[in-house]
Parts: C-alpha cells; sequence; structure tokens
C-alpha cells in the first residue's frame, strides 16, 4: 500500500463519514464514530432565537443509563455522566433528559469540539461500565458443590481432599483422592471452573497435569483413573468454547474422563459412578 | 409470529446462543410497569417492564425509550446477558459482520456465539410491520417488539404508556 493509497483510506474513514442530517427543528451531526449499537453517534444543533444556538447529545446518554439500568442516583454510570458534566460545564436537562450547552454563533468550536469529546468518551465507556465482574469465585463454587455432594456419601474418612499425586515428573494437586477397593485403583478427581480469568490456561494445565499423572508405572497391583471435572458457568465465550472443546478432545488420547458439571446428563454420570465407587460394599 | 428465528442471516461458521433463544422461544409475559424517575437522570419517554419466562419464572427486563430525533430503542436483558436489542424510525442501514446490510427503518440486534450484543459488531435482523403494529408511534412499537420475541402484553394497561 502506498502512501497515498492510507491516506486516502484514512480521510474516507474520519472526513467522508461524517455527515449532517436535517431534523425537524435543527439538524444533527453524525460523527465518524459508531456507538455500541452500530449506528454513527450523533450530536444534534438547534438555532435559538437570541443569535445562540444549542448542541445536545440528542438524549442518548439517559437512553442508554436507562438501558444499562444505570440511570439511579449513586449507580456508577449515572455519577460518570455527572462528574463529566460538571468538569465541562455542560447542562442537564432533566425534564427532556438530554446533556446540552448553548454557544454563541460567533466561533466558540473549541467548546464544540469539547463538547464532541465528552459525549463520545460518555458513549464509549457507558456500555463497559455494567458490564458483569468475571466469576473470580466459580471455581470456589464448584468445589464447594462437589464438596457438599461427595460429603452427602458420609464417607469423608475414605476420600482425600486437596490430595499431592506424584506424576512422573512433578507433583500435583487434585481436589480429592481416594482408592477403589473392588480392583485396587486410584481415582483421582481434578476439578477445572473454567469461568476463571483464563479458560484455556486452566484447560492447559488439566491436559499436562493429566499427561504427567497417568504416565507414571504404579504397581501392577495399582491403576490410576482420573476425573476431570469441568463448568463453565453459563459463561459462552468464545475462549471457554476452545477451553471445553481442548478438554474433551484430549480425555480418549491422554486417558482422562471429562464431565462438564453444567450439563444434567454428564452431572449425574459422575455423580453415579462415584456413588458407585464409594458404596460400603466396594469400599 | 410469536417468535422471530433469526439464524438465517448468520454465517455457516456461526450459531445462535441456544440457551438465550431457548428463552425467547419460551412463552412470556409482561407484568409490571415500573414508575422510576425520581431522582434519576432518564429519556423524556421511556417504559420499563418486568418480563417472566412462564416455565422457569425468571424475570428479564424489557426498557423501551425514544431520542430527541424520534427514534424509539429497545432492549430485553438480564443482568449479565443482552438477549435482543431493537432500533426503530431509524434513517441509516445497520452492517451485519458478514457484509449484509440491513435496510431501515426497523431492526433488531440478536446476539451469536461470535458476536454477543456486548460487542460493538453485532448482528441485526430487519424488522416488518405486521397488522396494526405499524412500528410508528412508541405503543405499536413495543407491541412489534413483542411480536417477534413472544411477549404477552395482556397484563399490561397500554392506555396507560
Amino acid at each position: 500500500m502506498t502512501s497515498e493509497e492510507l491516506l486516502s483510506q484514512v480521510k474516507e474513514a474520519v472526513v467522508n463519514r461524517m455527515r449532517v442530517v436535517a431534523v425537524g427543528d435543527g439538524f444533527l451531526i453524525q460523527l465518524p464514530f459508531d456507538n455500541y449499537r452500530g449506528e454513527p453517534m450523533e450530536i444534534g444543533v438547534r438555532l435559538q432565537d437570541n443569535g445562540s444556538f444549542l448542541i445536545d447529545d440528542v438524549g442518548y446518554v439517559s437512553g442508554l443509563l436507562f438501558e444499562l439500568n444505570e440511570h439511579t442516583e449513586g449507580a456508577p454510570g449515572n455519577l460518570l455522566i455527572k462528574q463529566l458534566v460538571d468538569s465541562y460545564e455542560l447542562e442537564i436537562d432533566y425534564d427532556d433528559g438530554i446533556i446540552t450547552e448553548r454557544l454563541s454563533i460567533t466561533g466558540e468550536v473549541e467548546k464544540l469540539l469539547d463538547f464532541i469529546k465528552v459525549i463520545t468518551s460518555i458513549e464509549t465507556v457507558l456500555p463497559f461500565i455494567s458490564r458483569p465482574r468475571k466469576k473470580v469465585e466459580g471455581r470456589r463454587r464448584l468445589t464447594a458443590q462437589l464438596s457438599r455432594e461427595i460429603s452427602q456419601l458420609r464417607l469423608p474418612l475414605k476420600v482425600e481432599k486437596l490430595a499431592k499425586v506424584a506424576g512422573k515428573h512433578e507433583i500435583w494437586d487434585v481436589e480429592y483422592k481416594y482408592t477403589r477397593k473392588e480392583d485396587n485403583s486410584e481415582i483421582l478427581i481434578l476439578v477445572a471452573d473454567l469461568g476463571l480469568k483464563e479458560p484455556r490456561e486452566r484447560a492447559a494445565h488439566v491436559i499436562t497435569l493429566a499427561s504427567d499423572v497417568l504416565d507414571v508405572q504404579l504397581r501392577q497391583s495399582l491403576r490410576r483413573e482420573l476425573r476431570v471435572v469441568y463448568s463453565s458457568n453459563g459463561d459462552h465465550s468464545e475462549a471457554t468454547r476452545r477451553a471445553v472443546n481442548i478438554i474433551d478432545d484430549y480425555q480418549k488420547r491422554i486417558g482422562y474422563k471429562a464431565f462438564n458439571y453444567s450439563d444434567p446428563m454428564s452431572k449425574s454420570l459422575f455423580a453415579s459412578i462415584t456413588v458407585q465407587d464409594l458404596s460400603p460394599m466396594k469400599m | 409470529m410469536s417468535y422471530y428465528d433469526p439464524i438465517r442471516w448468520i454465517d455457516a461458521s456461526d450459531s445462535l446462543v441456544a440457551t438465550i433463544e431457548a428463552k425467547l422461544r419460551a412463552t412470556k409475559t409482561a407484568e409490571s410497569n415500573r414508575e422510576s424517575r425520581s431522582r434519576a437522570y432518564l429519556p423524556r419517554h421511556e417504559l420499563e417492564l418486568d418480563i417472566v419466562i412462564a416455565e422457569s419464572g425468571e424475570v428479564i427486563r424489557l426498557t423501551e425509550w425514544e431520542d430527541r430525533a424520534g427514534r424509539f430503542h429497545l432492549g430485553l436483558a438480564n443482568t449479565s446477558d443482552t438477549y435482543r436489542r431493537a432500533d426503530f424510525k431509524v434513517a441509516s442501514y445497520h452492517h451485519n459482520p458478514n457484509g449484509v446490510d440491513i435496510p431501515p427503518p426497523h431492526h433488531m440486534h440478536f446476539p451469536t456465539v461470535k458476536h454477543s450484543l456486548k460487542e460493538r459488531h453485532t448482528y441485526a435482523h430487519p424488522v416488518s410491520p405486521t397488522g396494526d403494529k405499524s412500528g410508528e408511534d412508541f405503543v405499536s412499537v413495543l407491541r412489534l417488539f413483542c411480536d417477534y420475541t413472544n411477549i404477552m402484553l395482556g397484563r399490561v394497561n397500554l392506555r396507560l404508556i
């Protein structure tokens, strides 16, 4: 690409996307930036009788606050708006739900640019203010849930919690370990909550741990079985989807069994085989 | 119409979010019309309804507001996810991520696995007026939106809106 072509593209993106549209009592300036709905951000302009003109946000900020449930006094979104409006000495019209500024007809371009800057910033930032926090407590919840359900079997002494397990190269932590007397198998249960900050790192940890602990040559009389219990906590992000795929895809190759705790069928299967293992007749 | 399936508007490599579409298909009832103007910064003309999903009892939030240029904006969301967002009486095209343009005046945004409604670039499908639901005024826009999302408005007093 030549510099002329690049310049042409930048001009196309910035200059040509600026539009002015006539509306009933004035006009709308359409900015070359999209709001979170994918529509151009707009500034309304209305001429006044006394030789001044009024610029406003077309009511978009109050609408956005309302839609995001951030409109009440004390909500973070509402506080942000008030602080910006105070700092830049703008007016809030509570009856009409618009932010305005009155400008004189003779050159107050700086004020117009400041107004555009404030409205653009608000419309960019607001949709992210009410975004729910990442579920950092998710792992604890899944672990706690499993703990509660296993303890209901009333055999806690035979199940080791937060056990250390020796792999071929490393010592690993797993949430539960017990021995199934029936066939002298060592059962390891690893909890992987994918609602954490980086689900793919968690999936990579599962794969590495599984490879290492299942690659150990145990005594001939002792087998080792690894069960991976994971949950996405309703997180449908691309990263979580990939993490789930990684854990599911590698189970046959490496030799562990994966159970999706968010899926009732898979959860029920896990519960069923654990109950069978821990029944008094088999212990 | 009681539910509009937007599957035809997305690429084969993408898919709809099954849990969200199940809630859209489910029968839902508008239960209340809250009044919350005091001590809040609100649009001049706005409406908020609790929508109850019949099967689960889950309550989600429907909002409608009008901007100063006379366009209507609606949203259907719970505390963490936005299920639908609609714009009525807009003058410009909406550009979908797959390059398809949705003509004015009405369109409804919907989430997919690759493009949730938290992102700026989202899919939308057109909304066509049906019967008396012309999409031209505050109440008919609400009726039209509910027609596409399987919401029954029977318990809401539309004359008070």
